[in-house]
């Protein structure tokens, strides 16, 4: 099996190779038989990949130790499912196949549900997501192959990180490499674009929606990033702005940008340079990300595999960035704008400036990322920036990507002038200070929150009415209630509706973070068994510690807390501390008690050390208001998200038809 | 055995790989992107953004003025893709009848060949009805008149 992989590898890297020239060649001179055999080769390419992938997977399970891969990331006592499968990309060598895995995957769908209807880009984003597999197939065949054989083959493997055996882990790294991974499906077809120099409107339609679907997985996987980290790492906290969770945010950040601003595109034929060059940028991210977890040059918790490939990587990085760039100077005499902005207060001006601020955001923290090598070139001592950084500044523009989010929703298309909006804004403004009066009612009183939460409101407010008064002018035609009116106004306009639902729960999101910053508490306390301790209006007792019993490969030390609230028992907390004995590793195990009625708060507590042999234990308590919503927040962003990228009912039959009246389904070639 | 497995992928890789090479040529119809895609695609972002001004009107975002301007300039827009998307499709009907004639003519060039072809060879013609008839047939392949 392991020389069917590594032999599968070494072939399908070729495969890339020759599939890339032939779809370059087909294309350019217009040989189909050409292109036609470049497409056999993508799917070829899947197949081995895939193989690969089984026959790694099998040594797994097998617990085949003699691989370097399996000794190193898993051990006998690792349950199969899920994780020792998901050792498959706890390595290095593994992630990279993993990655290929996935790119092979997204190409096999593209090639087979675009190759017809896309028929003139298709050899070209066929060569161009060629031309990333031969680095991934080039690393994994030559570089650093995951059939890689350990010297000496060993009785038991090393196991898997204690931190990353949780469910949350089998879940976020997929999420993030389709993400990650998914950006080069854009880029790819951008390139055609641009290679072909068929640089209108066709397609895109098609970059959207494929730009869509990596955007929705990699906000997934931060998400459930984040919750990975709050259930596991006990710091009370889900974002801890490290440098690899930003390399993720990164490209998030640029990709809404471009889904904003490609829009203006569609309407106007404006911007058309500027979205390519957010296309790249995003792409040379979520490579540039990758380097940044592989190569170690920068610290983080993330730093699972470190390696020498980072030097190879960061060269594909520029390589693939130049190339691009040039390529779109190339075609700049193409790429002129169809219009001219209209007026100051348009839509299209404010995506305009809606982009700059993502772009910035996206800026700001990549300048925060690389601030430990940039210093030390500048001034030879490697300076880290942290938190407060990143706060004022990335809040800051959020806070100005929030107020675009409530003005926009006023004024339309082509125009408006301030007059107007001023006076649209009165209502909207009048809810949002009620909204924010509440929350000072409720026990806000500093500015900050309160600025925060203004804006939230406002933004609410405006894109709230617009989903309801749009309902209502519904109803005024049809008998439906407002329930169904609203229902059938978001199943009919999925683009604009799903996109206010998206926006409807970042904002919910939003709230779950400033709730959850400004106003979380963190206290620790030493107590001894029976000592009770009352705290924001719980009162805690201490009732036994049951150490260090044996529970699969740790030995868990457990405390029994408690909970009241006006004298009633509400709940039992049990914290925990367990201990890898093969890693040598402590993982603290905090319990978490949501205080239910509108998602209040949570409870969270860890457990921190022990003293006197047992007796007396030092908790950490953390009260976070309204961390739920962060979640909430994430839930609603999946669902609306998929109501985004699903085709609108009318533009699908309109399309069918008029597709249904043509020779085979295709027109007469341009000449 | 690995150099076997090694083998026997590659062999399978290269044919997957050859084939299409090997195969008769077709005509390569459409290797730009068609006019009528970009036609259509210009068509439906028009009727999106008639379809957003409506929106911005009825919740009033817009003023009469504002709303009869751009609804003026995007019907207009509408009307000309229209016109092309409706020429374009005309080249396309038209393109399907060339093919539908070319094909009936080749067939009917076909039948009228092996007529010839046949007369070519005939043995002599039906007393009954006059059609060609080949040597070793005993009666007329149109008429069923025994020819012996």
């Amino acid at each position: 099996m392991t020389t069917l992989g590594s032999i599968s590898i070494t072939i399908a890297f070729f495969v890339a190779i020759y599939s890339m020239v032939a779809g370059l060649l087909g294309a350019r001179r217009n040989i189909p038989e050409l292109t036609e055999s470049a497409r056999n080769g993508v799917i070829l390419f899947t197949v081995l990949i895939t193989t690969a992938v089984a026959a790694l997977l099998y040594a797994l399970v097998t617990r085949d130790f003699s691989l370097s891969l399996v000794a190193n990331h898993s051990s006998r006592d690792l349950p199969i499912l899920p994780y020792t499968l998901t050792a498959l990309w706890s390595g290095q060598n593994g992630s990279l196949l993993f990655w290929s895995w996935i790119l092979s995957l997204y190409s096999l769908v593209v090639v087979l549900t675009h190759w017809r209807s896309d028929r003139a880009l298709m050899p070209y984003v066929a060569a161009v997501i060629m031309l990333v597999q031969t680095f991934f197939a080039f690393l994994l065949t030559f570089i650093t192959s995951p059939f890689a054989k350990m010297e000496m083959i060993p009785a038991d493997g090393a196991g898997l990180n204690p931190i990353l055996q949780h469910p949350l882990m089998a879940l976020h790294p997929p999420l993030l490499y389709l993400g990650f991974v998914g950006f080069t499906i854009p880029f790819a077809f951008a390139m055609a674009a641009l290679l072909s120099g068929q640089l209108n409107n066709a397609w895109l339609t098609t970059i959207r929606r494929w730009t869509l679907i990596p955007w929705m997985f990699l906000g997934l996987g931060l998400m459930v990033g984040g919750r990975w980290a709050y259930d596991v790492l006990g710091w009370g906290g889900y974002w801890g702005w490290d440098p690899v969770e930003n390399s993720a945010l990164m490209p998030w950040l640029v990709g809404t940008a471009f889904l904003h601003s490609v829009m203006v595109q569609e309407r106007k034929g404006m911007l058309k340079v500027w979205n390519m060059g957010l296309i790249i940028i995003a792409f040379a991210l979520t490579l540039f990300g990758t380097f940044l977890t592989r190569s170690g040059v920068i610290q983080s918790v993330h730093a699972f595999a470190e390696s020498d490939i980072g030097p190879l990587f960061l060269g594909f990085v520029a390589l693939i960035t130049l190339a691009a760039t040039a390529l779109l100077f190339f075609r700049l005499d193409k790429l002129s704008s169809d219009a001219e902005f209209d007026s100051l207060w348009s839509r299209e001006i404010l995506f305009l400036v809606n982009n700059v601020l993502f772009l910035g955001a996206a800026i700001a923290i990549l300048i925060g990322v690389i601030w430990p090598i940039l210093s030390e070139v500048l001034t030879g001592a490697t300076l880290t920036v942290g938190a407060p950084y990143y706060n004022l500044v990335v809040g800051v523009i959020f806070a100005g990507i929030v107020l675009l989010m409530g003005i926009i929703p006023l004024i339309g298309w082509g125009g408006a002038t301030f007059a107007k909006l001023k006076h649209k804004m009165i209502v909207p403004l009048g809810l949002a200070l009620a909204l924010t009066a509440l929350a000072f009612v409720l026990g806000w009183r500093e500015p900050i929150p309160l600025l925060a939460i203004a804006l939230l409101a406002f933004a609410f407010v405006t894109t709230g009415s617009d989903i309801y008064l749009a309902a209502r002018a519904r109803q005024k035609n049809t008998r439906e209630n407002l329930f169904q009116a609203t229902a059938q106004l978001v199943g009919r306009n999925h683009r604009r509706y799903g996109g206010y639902l998206i926006h409807l729960s970042i904002l919910i999101l939003a709230l779950g973070i400033v709730g959850s910053r400004a106003y979380a508490s963190d206290e620790v306390r030493a107590l001894t068994p029976g000592e009770t301790w009352t705290t924001h209006g719980y009162t805690i007792v201490f009732e036994g510690l049951k150490p260090q019993v044996a529970r699969g490969e740790a030995f868990v030390t457990t405390a029994t807390l408690g909970i009241y609230e006006n004298g009633k028992r509400i709940e039992t907390l049990q914290p925990a501390i367990s201990f890898f004995e093969r890693q040598q590793q402590q993982v603290t195990e905090p319990t978490i008690w949501h205080d239910a009625p509108f998602f209040r708060r949570d409870l969270y507590i860890i457990v921190q050390g022990w003293s006197d042999n047992f007796q007396t234990v030092s908790f950490r308590v953390f009260v976070n208001p309204l961390v739920t919503l962060v979640w909430v927040g994430g839930l609603l962003f999946l669902v609306s998200t998929v109501i985004t990228m699903f085709p609108d009912p009318q533009e699908k039959r309109a399309r069918e038809r008029a597709r249904a009246t043509l020779v085979g389904g295709y027109a007469k070639p341009a000449e | 055995m690995d150099f076997a497995i090694a083998l026997l992928i590659l062999a399978a890789t290269l044919v997957v790989l050859a084939l299409p090479l090997y195969r008769t040529r077709r005509p390569s119809a459409a290797l730009s992107v068609s006019t009528l895609d970009n036609l259509l695609a210009q068509r439906d972002s028009i009727y999106a953004s008639l379809r957003d001004l409506e929106l911005d009107r009825q919740l009033g975002k817009l003023d009469e003025a504002d709303y009869n301007a751009r609804r003026d300039q995007y019907m207009t827009q509408a009307a000309v893709a229209l016109r092309q998307l409706d020429a374009a499709q005309g080249q396309g009907a038209a393109a399907e009848a060339n093919a539908a004639l070319e094909q009936e003519i080749r067939a009917r060039r076909k039948t009228a060949d092996r007529k010839t072809g046949r007369a070519k060879t005939a043995a002599g013609f039906c007393r009954n009805c006059g059609k060609a008839v080949d040597a070793g047939d005993k009666f007329c392949p149109k008429c069923g008149h025994a020819l012996q």
